[in-house]
Parts: C-alpha cells; sequence; structure tokens
C-alpha cells in the first residue's frame, strides 16, 4: 500500500542546515492498517505527513503508494489518493464558501474539473446524506457560509470531506487537538465510524497516549526524526499508557548511546 | 440633471463595469492583487480601434482585443507562479510591459474612429432611438455578469473560488492552484479587455492613457458597490460591481458638473477607495472598543 524507503528531510535555516527533522525514515502500511503516529514536539511527526502528501519534498528516499512511485509529484496530484485533515479547523474548509459547496470541492476530489455546474440536485442529495450521518445538524445548513460553524462543526465536515471520498490513504494530523473535548470526542468517534465504514487506511498523528493505544491496529513512536517503535498485533494489546511512556524513555536512551557511538 | 446626462452616466457604467466586473474576479474571489488592468485595458481599446482602422469587422475587432487581454493577464499569471514574482510586481510589469506593446498596435498615441463602422454604430443603425446605445450595453453588460456567475458555480470556476479562500486546502482537494490563479487572472483580463475594446468604440477612440487609473475607478466601482448591496454569493458579488460602475460614474459626472477639472478625478477616486477602506477597519476598532467595555460572561459564543 504505503512504502517510505529511506526518506530524510531537513529544513534550511538563515545559517545552514537545520538538525534533520526526518532521517532515513522506513515504513509500510498495509492495506486497511491504521497507525497512531505519537511521540514528542518536534519529532517529526508533521514532516512525515507532509512529506506524505507532497507539501514537502524530502532530499532522499522515495514514497509509493499502490506500486506507484509519488516522489516527485505535487501535491494536487497526489490528493487523488491521498486525503488529510489538519489540525487547525480553519485550514480544512473555505471559510467564505457554503456547506455544499465546500462538500463539492471535495467530491470532485481526483475527478477532473470542467464546466459542469458543481452542486446541482443530485449532489445536494448526497451531501445531506453524508451529514445526517454526523447528528450535527449541518444537513439543514447547507447553504450557509462555513465560516459561521463551530470549530468542531468545521472539523466534522473536514473529516467527511477528506474521507467519504474514500481516498486510498488519510492522514490526520492532531485533528482533534484544537477542539473542547466534547467535540473532540465526537470527532474522533466519526473518525473511527468513517475509517471503518470506507475501510481506509489511516496515519493519525496524535498526542493521546491512551487514544494511540486504542484507536487503529499500530503504533508508530517518533523521536528526533526516526520510528523508534512500531507496536502492533498482541505486543500492542498488552501495552499500556504507562509502559508505553517508559519504553519512550529506554528507547530514547538506547538511541542517544547508539547516536554517540556513531558519533565516535 | 438633464436625462442626456443620465443616460450617459449609465452608459458609462455599464460599459466600465464589464471593467469592474474582471477587478471583482481577481481582487475580490482570487484575492489576488492585479495591476496588469491599467495595460490591459489600453491594449483592448488598441486592439479593437486598430484592426477596425485596418477594415476588420467590429465584432472581429472586439473578438481579437479579449484574446489579446486574456494573453496579458496570462504572462501576469505566468510571471507569478512560474518565475514566483509577487503578484503586485508581476501586474505593474505587464502593465509597464504593455504601454510599449499598446503604442506598437495602435502607432501613434490616439486612434480615432470618427466615421468608422464600430459596434455601437451598428447597433444603433439597426434601430434609431436615443436608448438603443443604453440598451446595447445593459444587454452585454448583464451577459457578462451572467457568464461570470455561471463560470465561478462550475466545477471549476468554485475551485478558483476556493484558490482565493484558502490555498492549501483546495490543493489538498487535487486543484493546482497555480493553474487556478493563471485561468483566473486571463479571464479577468480578458473582460478588462472587452471593456476597453467597447470603451474605445463607445467614445469613437483609443488613447494610449485610456487605461491610466483604471485598476482605482474599478477598486472603487466594486467597493461602492458592496457598501449598496450587502448580500454574499457570487451573483451579488457580481451585480454589485455593476451596480458600483454605475454609482461611480454618477459620482465623477457630478464632481465635474460641480466645477472640479476632469484632471483631478483620479484623486478624487483615490480618496473614494481609500475612505472606503478606512471605514470598515475604523468600524471594527470601534467594534473592538465596544466589545471590550461588555463584561467577559456575555463574550462566549461569538465565534462558537
Ligand atoms: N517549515 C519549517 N521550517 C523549518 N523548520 C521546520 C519547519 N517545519 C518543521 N520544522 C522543524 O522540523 C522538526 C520537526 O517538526 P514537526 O513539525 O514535524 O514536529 P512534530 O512532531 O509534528 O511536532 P509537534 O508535536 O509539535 O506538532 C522540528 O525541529 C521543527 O522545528
Ligand atoms: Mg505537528
Amino acid at each position: 500500500m504505503l512504502s517510505l524507503r529511506g526518506v530524510s528531510k531537513r529544513f534550511r535555516l538563515d545559517g545552514g542546515w537545520e538538525r534533520p527533522a526526518l532521517q532515513g525514515v522506513d515504513l509500510f502500511l498495509a492495506e486497511g492498517d491504521f497507525a497512531t503516529v505519537i511521540g514528542p514536539n518536534g519529532a517529526g511527526k508533521s514532516t512525515l505527513l507532509n512529506v506524505v502528501a507532497g507539501t514537502l519534498r524530502p532530499e532522499e528516499g522515495q514514497i509509493w503508494l499502490d506500486g506507484r512511485e509519488l516522489s516527485h509529484w505535487p501535491e494536487h496530484r497526489r490528493a487523488r489518493w491521498i486525503a488529510r485533515v489538519f489540525q487547525d479547523p480553519l485550514r480544512g474548509t473555505a471559510a467564505h464558501l457554503t456547506v455544499e459547496e465546500n462538500l463539492a470541492l471535495a467530491w470532485a476530489r481526483g475527478r477532473r474539473r470542467g464546466l459542469r455546474r458543481a452542486v446541482g440536485a443530485r449532489e445536494r442529495r448526497r451531501f445531506q446524506e453524508w451529514l445526517e450521518q454526523l447528528n450535527l445538524g449541518l444537513e439543514h445548513r447547507l447553504k450557509q457560509p462555513v465560516g459561521l460553524l463551530s470549530g468542531g462543526q468545521r472539523q466534522a465536515l473536514a473529516l467527511v470531506m477528506a474521507a467519504a471520498t474514500r481516498p486510498r490513504l488519510l492522514l490526520l494530523d492532531e485533528h482533534t487537538a484544537a477542539l473542547d473535548p466534547t467535540a473532540s470526542r465526537q470527532v474522533m468517534e466519526l473518525t473511527c465510524r468513517l475509517v471503518a465504514e470506507h475501510r481506509l487506511t489511516v496515519l493519525m498523528v496524535t498526542h493521546n497516549m491512551e487514544q494511540a493505544l486504542e484507536v487503529g491496529n499500530r503504533t508508530l513512536m517518533m523521536h528526533e526524526g526516526r520510528i523508534i517503535l512500531d507496536l502492533q498485533g498482541e505486543a500492542r494489546r498488552r501495552m499500556g499508557v504507562e509502559e508505553l511512556v517508559a519504553s519512550f524513555a529506554r528507547l530514547r536512551g538506547e538511541r542517544l548511546v547508539e547516536d554517540r557511538l556513531l558519533l565516535g | 440633471m438633464s436625462s442626456t446626462l443620465v443616460l450617459g452616466i449609465l452608459e458609462q457604467g455599464l460599459v466600465y463595469g464589464i471593467m469592474a466586473l474582471g477587478v471583482y474576479l481577481t481582487f475580490r474571489v482570487l484575492n489576488f492583487p492585479d495591476l496588469t488592468v491599467d495595460g490591459s485595458f489600453t491594449l483592448g481599446g488598441a486592439i479593437a480601434a486598430a484592426m477596425i482602422v485596418a477594415g476588420h469587422r467590429p465584432a472581429v475587432a472586439t473578438l481579437v482585443a479579449v484574446l489579446g487581454g486574456l494573453a496579458a493577464g496570462a504572462a501576469t499569471g505566468l510571471l507569478h507562479t512560474r518565475l514566483r514574482v509577487s503578484g503586485l510586481l508581476a501586474g505593474i510589469l505587464t502593465m509597464t510591459a504593455l504601454y510599449s506593446v499598446n503604442l506598437r498596435v495602435m502607432g501613434r498615441s490616439n486612434v480615432p474612429l470618427l466615421r468608422r463602422e464600430t459596434l455601437i454604430t451598428q447597433v444603433e443603425s439597426l434601430w434609431a432611438s436615443p436608448w438603443t446605445t443604453l440598451l446595447f450595453l445593459l444587454v452585454a453588460g448583464l451577459a457578462v455578469k451572467l457568464l461570470l456567475d455561471w463560470f465561478l458555480q462550475t466545477e471549476y470556476g468554485l475551485a478558483i473560488q476556493a484558490t482565493g479562500d484558502n490555498p492549501a486546502m483546495i490543493r489538498s482537494l487535487g486543484v493546482d492552484t497555480d493553474q487556478a490563479v493563471l485561468v483566473g487572472l486571463a479571464l479577468s483580463n480578458g473582460l478588462v479587455a472587452l471593456s476597453g475594446a467597447l470603451v474605445a468604440q463607445y467614445q469613437g477612440f483609443a488613447d494610449v492613457g485610456m487605461g491610466i487609473g483604471m485598476i482605482v475607478a474599478g477598486l472603487a466601482s466594486v467597493i461602492l458597490g458592496q457598501a449598496l448591496v450587502r448580500v454574499r454569493g457570487v451573483f451579488f458579488g457580481t451585480l454589485a460591481a455593476l451596480v458600483g460602475s454605475i454609482l461611480y460614474r454618477a459620482a465623477a459626472g457630478l464632481a465635474l458638473r460641480m466645477g472640479l477639472a476632469p484632471g483631478d478625478l483620479k484623486l478624487i477616486t483615490a480618496l473614494v477607495v481609500v475612505a472606503a477602506l478606512a471605514v470598515p477597519r475604523t468600524l471594527e476598532w470601534a467594534g473592538q472598543l465596544r466589545r471590550q467595555a461588555r463584561p467577559r460572561s456575555e463574550r462566549g459564543g461569538e465565534y462558537a
């Protein structure tokens, strides 16, 4: 499905090169995998998602999806197969356009956009069905500009726009972090429902350790641009939050020693 | 006011209104401050006048003028998207280059169309009435408005709207935003050149200076219109541009009547735009003061 081979990314600062944000990352996601990604601030989680989506170009390495090498494709071409939801609810929707117009933009994902009317009666009915599942009452607000919705509603809408169009890969970057606890829980439930319904393959960044272990079938831990732990199967089922935190400290220590050895 | 004066204002408002529609497309829809307009307006007039003088049919001349405008907009778009020149500078570069192009096209700085057959004389010969020209320009202006409305509601048009609203989001939905900007700029300047071509035929000459200050006049029209037509959406946005253009010409006509020299008009226009930009700022600022005065408990839910 998705495979990353030796992907490295560093940012250029005024003075020269910054410490690498990704260092030779290898990753393979099988069809239907739902992997959560954890790690401290600056570990490279967002960079990993950006490199997969094509927002950033890595200096080294290859990115394959369904047997196609995407490494040199611009973001908008990859968007045909890769959908994403950002942390900031304002980023995932167009505020001045209406709910139905936003949905129409998403509905055309991966298709040639021509001179057909974007929102017709048939589309409107389809969008209504999508929104009814959310139980947020948005199906009655199709003609309102998205800017009038709450953050949680906008994020739910962004999620529908990303997931209901059945992408091959769904990227979620702390997409519930900016919401209040209730909205956050609702959006997370919706995420699980949509992922199950459309059998999506997902890469989800989160700072919530419990969530990282409960949701999905794999947990990836990142540190300093590397994936230092890939939990799945029995080992993941047996893992608790405290143990996870402890293993992070241990793995980070080993990494430090290893780096020192390499440098020495 | 005499009826000929009113007639003149309506005619001018509509013929320049097509230019305002182009400005609406870049400034409001694409959120792109395109200064190509001064050059592409003249280009439209220059091409139309030169071709009519050379004996081509007015309709053909007007069509070629539109194509010229499309190319001018595309040039600005390429500078911006390929060479990553800032939007403002890209427009200024094209506008400056077009000055020379326009002189070349016309061969001199002014091309009169006296006793030439133009679109205006053609429709006037169809139906002799003082209302003919107004009717023709009304149909033209509304047709362009409705076409633009239709286009912006298509799948591609909606992608252009989203490019102006949230480019990161629409890229993540698979739209090449560079291309959308390019297409939007080309269409906008096509409309501006159409307006220039019609103005040249309406006033009976093309002049190398006819586009000076056009962008500010267009902005003034869009802003005035939106102050009056306060409904969101494309349909009312384009309507506002046309209405604003008529208002702007009325204000300009009034100013001239009150004894202002024609040369002062651009200063007044600039001041109108400054005032229009300042008013919402000031209101916002006043609103903030009022909000701050309110107790905290009342505030929640404003952006719920
Ligand atoms: N656009 C950028 N320019 C320069 N440096 C950047 C840029 N984006 C990220 N970085 C750097 O790359 C490293 C990885 O950042 P990244 O955003 O991927 O971390 P993250 O794991 O998502 O962290 P967080 O949990 O805070 O979101 C950091 O050191 C960060 O400072
Ligand atoms: Mg991040």
